[in-house]
């Protein structure tokens, strides 16, 4: 599936690596998560589609030692396409596992629905909502719940930090992230372009302006 | 310190397994006994792993196979921070490092055991907090673990901290990190057929 709208992040800084983190604030009480997470060097520009496909996603983050297991799953969903709106998240043969399957008995047209079974355990996996297989929206899963989730309007948002500072798939704390911009797309401007100098961000319609 | 990931991807058709990280030398014939199952997370088909540590080392013992190890951090580059000495006393165990040895070459760390460790205690070595080698003391004894030994991945039936059968060391798939790569996905599409590459997965 194509994407609806593209993101360009330039790093325009003078020298050195910059993390970014696209990210998109979940709406009251759910988890907004990292979703995309990467390393740019000064001067290079990534091109990141947003809005793209819509999935399922569950994940579980194990510490061993001071070492750390994360494990996650997603599966393709659609507010349109029927029997894709539904899922449900088990935990057979000791490990999680989700597929399609019927959540609640009357779905509402535009929602998105995980179920969880009697055997998932609490307090050990986010299940959610993703796009192009990374969690968006999450909250966290255990035995016997039904969440929904709905895709709402607030603006994208892009941060800058030092490398390391963001990991891909895990919560956001957003309060403590303040170097961000926001992005917001329209059928009119379906491409953007968020520029980070280093110490400030300038959102623009449109791809990245060439330079010599 | 270098932190590395290795992503696995679970292809497998139909599979639920446990994914199994432990370290071994390059040829797997050589796969000691003592070998620990060092990372292992179970999956099922389609979903994806991501496994991530530091390498740092430590030296690891316990008073007998049912308590938890106790660690204490290791150099393995510099002599003689790559040795270390356990001790037992009326009071318990001390684990002194940096004991001068004749013969210690960087690369190799040495745990040695006093007279007074008893044979019930086991001895051994961590990297990043987890187990990845243990033996029974020996009173008077000496355990190595050669830190060239290298990342394996295996997929099967496995527990977390428990000795890795070496026999299915032969079905298992090497991870070198080339250098300069600290990221590498490992995919896994039936049994035994792993493909292994540079950088995070494409989704």
């Amino acid at each position: 599936m194509g994407s609806e709208y593209m993101l360009y992040v330039k790093n325009a800084a003078a020298t050195g690596v910059t993390e970014f983190c696209i990210y998109q604030p979940a709406p009251d009480p759910q988890t907004t998560m990292a979703w995309y997470v990467t390393p740019v060097a000064a001067g290079v520009t990534m091109r990141v589609p947003c809005l793209d496909d819509l999935d399922f996603v569950w994940i579980e983050t194990d510490k061993i030692g001071e070492a750390t297991v994360t494990e996650w799953q997603s599966i393709p969903a659609s507010t349109t396409s029927p029997g894709q709106s539904e899922a449900v998240l088990d935990f057979t043969d000791g490990a999680f596992v989700i597929a399609p399957g019927t959540a609640v008995p009357d779905p509402l047209p535009g929602t998105l629905y995980v179920a969880t079974t009697g055997a998932v355990p609490g307090r050990r996996a986010l299940t959610g909502i993703g796009r192009s297989g990374r969690p968006l929206f999450t909250v966290p899963a255990g035995p016997n719940m039904v969440a929904s989730f709905t895709l709402h309007d607030a603006p994208y948002r892009v941060a800058a930090a030092a490398p390391g500072t963001f990991t891909a798939g895990a919560a956001l704390p957003i309060a403590e992230v303040t170097q961000y911009a926001e992005v917001t797309f329209d059928a009119n401007d379906p491409v953007m372009t968020a520029m980070w100098d280093g110490s400030t961000w300038a959102v623009s319609p449109g791809p990245p302006p060439v330079t010599a | 310190v270098t932190q590395y990931q290795l992503y696995v991807v679970n292809n497998a058709p139909g599979s639920v397994l446990d994914f199994c990280l432990f370290h071994a030398p390059p040829d797997p014939n050589d796969v000691r006994d003592g070998t620990l199952a060092w990372l292992v997370k179970r999956a099922h088909q389609g979903v994806m792993l991501r496994f991530s540590w530091a390498d740092t080392y430590a030296f690891a013992w316990r008073p007998d196979a049912d308590a938890t190890f106790e660690l204490a951090p290791a150099d393995p580059s510099t002599v003689p921070a790559n040795v270390a000495k356990l001790d037992h006393t009326g009071s318990g165990y001390t684990l002194t490092t940096g004991v001068p040895l004749d013969g210690a070459a960087p690369g190799t760390l040495y745990l040695e055991q006093s007279a007074a460790v008893p044979a019930s205690a086991d001895v051994g070595f961590a990297m990043d907090g987890a187990c990845l080698y243990s033996e029974a003391a020996t009173p008077g004894g000496q355990a190595t673990f050669d830190t060239a030994a290298g990342y394996w991945l295996v997929a099967g039936t496995f527990a977390q901290g428990a000795a890795v059968d070496v026999t299915v060391a032969t079905a298992a798939q090497q991870v070198e990190f080339p250098t300069g790569v600290t990221a590498m996905t490992a995919t896994l599409d039936g049994l035994d057929d792993w493909h292994v590459a540079p950088g995070a997965p494409r989704t």
